[in-house]
Order: C-alpha cells, then sequence, then structure tokens
C-alpha cells in the first residue's frame, strides 16, 4: 500500500499539468461516486428491509438541510465526472488529442456553469424550505 | 525480475463499455435527477415512488433494472480499471475480474428486489 502511494506521488510530481490534475480528478470523483452508489443501494432497499413506513422514515432522515448540503458535494462530484468523462470521450473516442487542453478549459466553463444552476435549484432545499 | 504486470489498456472492450455507458449515464442520470428533485413536490416517500410506477409499469420497471445495471457497471468497471492502472499480477487482475462481476450481480440482485415493494397496487 505504502508503495502504491508513494508510486502514485511518484508519478504526480513527474508529470505536474493539466493532464494530469483531470486524471486524477477523473478518479477520485469516480471512486467516490461508486461508493454512493452502493449506499444509495442500501438506503433505497430499506423499503424492502423495512416496508413503507421504514422507508419513509429513513427517507425524513436523508432529506434534511445537513444532507442537501452533502448533496450538493455529490452534484459537483458527478458534474465534475460527467463532463471530464465527455472531454475524455471527445478526445480519445474522438480524435482531439492534439486540442486536449482547449477541451479541458471548455468543459471547465460547462461544469462551472452547470453547479452554479444546480446549486441555484438546490438553494430552498439547503435552507429547510421545501420546494 | 518483475512480476509480470498487466494494465488495464489490454482490456479494449472494458474500455469502450465503459465509454458507451458513460454516455448512456449522461442522459440516464440527468433525467433521474429530474425526476426525483425537480419533478417531484416536496420530500420523496413512499406514496411518491409507488404511484409513479403504477402510471406506467412497463416503463419503470425497464428503467429501474437498465439505471441500476449500467451504474453498477460503470462504478465497479471503473474501480478495476484503477487498480489494473497501478499494476497487478495477472492472477491478481484475473481474481479481480470475478470478484468485481461477483459484486455486480449481487448489489444487482438486491437492489433489483429492493425496489419490488414499489411496484405493487
Amino acid at each position: 500500500m505504502a508503495n502504491i502511494i508513494t508510486r502514485l506521488l511518484d508519478s504526480v510530481n513527474r508529470n505536474k499539468n493539466v493532464g494530469m490534475f483531470s486524471f486524477l480528478l477523473q478518479r477520485i470523483t469516480g471512486v467516490l461516486l461508486t461508493l454512493y452508489l452502493f449506499m444509495h443501494i442500501l438506503v433505497i432497499s430499506s423499503a424492502k428491509l423495512a416496508g413503507p413506513e421504514g422507508f419513509d422514515t429513513m427517507m425524513a432522515r436523508v432529506q434534511t438541510p445537513f444532507f442537501h448540503w452533502m448533496e450538493v458535494l455529490l452534484f459537483i462530484g458527478i458534474v465534475i465526472h460527467a463532463v471530464n468523462g465527455i472531454r475524455i470521450i471527445i478526445v480519445d473516442v474522438g480524435s482531439e488529442a492534439r486540442r486536449h487542453k482547449a477541451w479541458l478549459y471548455a468543459m471547465t466553463i460547462i461544469g462551472i456553469i452547470i453547479i452554479v444552476f444546480g446549486i441555484y435549484k438546490f438553494l430552498p432545499k439547503l435552507f429547510g424550505h421545501t420546494m | 525480475m518483475p512480476a509480470r504486470e498487466v494494465s488495464s489498456q489490454k482490456g479494449m472492450w472494458p474500455w469502450l463499455i465503459q465509454r458507451i455507458t458513460g454516455a448512456i449515464l449522461l442522459v440516464f442520470l440527468g433525467l433521474h435527477f429530474f425526476i426525483t428533485h425537480f419533478a417531484v413536490e416536496g420530500n420523496i416517500n413512499f406514496q411518491i415512488v409507488n404511484k409513479r410506477f403504477l402510471q406506467s409499469p412497463a416503463f419503470w420497471y425497464n428503467w429501474d433494472w437498465l439505471l441500476l445495471g449500467i451504474a453498477l457497471f460503470h462504478g465497479v468497471n471503473g474501480i478495476r480499471a484503477i487498480i489494473l492502472d497501478f499494476g497487478v499480477k495477472q492472477v491478481t487482475a484475473r481474481i479481480l475480474f470475478w470478484l468485481m462481476i461477483i459484486i455486480c450481480v449481487a448489489f444487482f440482485v438486491y437492489g433489483f428486489t429492493a425496489l419490488s415493494p414499489f411496484k405493487v397496487a
């Protein structure tokens, strides 16, 4: 494990550029989103484990302002992963490798717009108002 | 002598399917968020989901297993690719492959049967 981390840090150190940054970001968000997916499945399965009332109790517990703030983090992670994923498809399935930096900047701007719009839509829930 | 290593580059199909499922998830997750956050007034509860399912059961049945299966595959295959990129022994890669398939199938079956209460009138 220590060896793996050393190798990772070493290769990051040797390649400090935007490609490395987006590569790392894609993998970190990917792992976190997969962990969220497992958690999501377990939470929803309360309908089977505890019946409709159990599901409603669970849903009430995870639809508080605190969890909505967590959902904003989730949303940001998803948008980063999604726009970077689009860029990866454009760059490696399409033949845009030469312009990969331009695509990264374009996707960063699109990502920021989506995140700002999403947070704007989230705002009422974040402060405890139902929509 | 260093151990034989494999990288995720060896797997053409996992690479391609990862891109295809990623593109599909873009559309599916977009709709999933819209349905659960914008098309619903107030908090989600059992009744809302149950009612939505019963409005067009065939659509939601297929929607559910597709979204669950594609998301699980994309997530688990992605983690597998990350581990492979660190360079693991061939035997580890093979164990990892089957381990990931088992995790995928187990969570798919669990997740899909967990949705069954919503599908009753």
